[in-house]
């Protein structure tokens, strides 16, 4: 399934490093920090290779939470008789 | 507020007339002008009436006073404001003050719950055996999410990352002043008293990363990392 992971708020924290709020398919359910160092931040391959792969890492959490929610779902009306 | 008595320009004239000896009619209308007025509010014996409502009011003046004693004081230190809840003036000042009190601390006088302590002073046990980790191959720390267990109940944090820009050994923390979980800022730090640097500060556990083998960290075991298990005040089997 496609998902959307972006980033939607930023901040300095007050020891030098940066965050970032990366959010997926617009559901603040999945709101997720990821923190970087300074140096990170400042070097563009390094800053987008980390992102990215923070992204990757929130959309497919988004997947599996959807997976384990339609299982949930799917698991309503099972049944077993035992003979005890 | 001045009190406006009603004109008595009509006893200018004779009360009866003069003639058949019958009250004036303007004198009986003020008679019942005034009976309406206090019939309902007036005993016989002059006292008001527990009926009588006050101006702009609807309930009867008993109603109204009646958590006031003879000395015109309050029954009890309850009887403040009208939700029989707020026992305090609702300025930012009480609130803050004898307000906080009343909802912190139960009827021993010690906080009602670790809740309500600074997270920094409070035992935790994260639930899960691990929740920091590393493929080796990039320096970025994914963080499980995660459910810490404190004596007042759980919490839950959701999954996060940070990224050192290098392999290394890291404490990965958050502040979370008010237990509220979700969606928190972690935190890396390779300075041990960061650790504790801030009354709100939760501690997820530490991880050793290398370039190559994965590890882990965090969680109640610590993983792959020797003392690298987070929370506080618990020990594993």
């Amino acid at each position: 399934m496609k998902h959307t992971a972006e980033v939607v708020e930023y901040k300095k924290l007050s020891n030098g490093q940066f965050s970032v709020l990366i959010r997926c398919c617009a559901n603040p359910s999945t709101d997720s920090w990821h923190t970087m160092a300074a140096e990170v931040l400042a070097d563009k391959k390094k800053r987008k290779e980390s992102i990215s792969s923070a992204m990757l890492r929130v959309a497919k959490q988004h997947e599996d939470a959807m997976k384990a929610s339609e299982a949930g779902v799917e698991m309503m009306g099972e049944s077993k008789e035992v003979d005890i | 507020m001045p009190i406006n008595p009603e004109t008595l320009g009509w006893s200018r004239a004779p009360i009866v007339d003069v003639k058949t000896g019958v009250v004036r009619p303007d004198f009986l209308r003020y008679l019942q002008r005034l009976e309406q007025k206090t019939g309902p509010t007036l005993t016989r014996r002059g006292q008001i009436e527990a009926t009588a409502p006050i101006s702009t009011r609807t309930e009867g003046i008993s109603t109204t006073v009646h958590r006031l004693t003879s000395a015109g004081l309050r029954t009890n230190a309850d009887q403040v404001a009208a939700d029989g809840a707020t026992f305090a003036r609702v300025t930012l000042d009480q609130r803050t003050g004898g307000g906080r009190g009343f909802v912190a601390l139960d009827t021993n006088n010690r906080l009602a719950n670790s809740f309500r302590a600074n997270p920094v002073n409070v035992s935790s046990t994260p639930t899960s055996a691990t929740v920091l980790s590393n493929d080796g191959v990039a320096t970025a720390i994914p963080i499980a999410a995660s459910t810490q267990q404190f004596g007042a109940g759980t919490v839950s944090y959701n999954s996060g990352s940070v990224d050192p820009g290098v392999f290394g050994t890291f404490f990965v923390y958050a502040d979370d002043p008010t237990f509220a979980g979700g969606a928190v800022t972690y935190v890396f730090t390779t300075t041990t008293p960061d650790q504790t640097a801030a009354e709100g500060r939760v501690y997820f556990g530490k991880i050793t990363t290398s370039a190559g083998p994965a590890t882990t960290g965090g969680g109640n075991t610590g993983g792959t990392t020797t003392g690298g298990k987070g929370g506080k005040g618990f020990e594993v089997l």
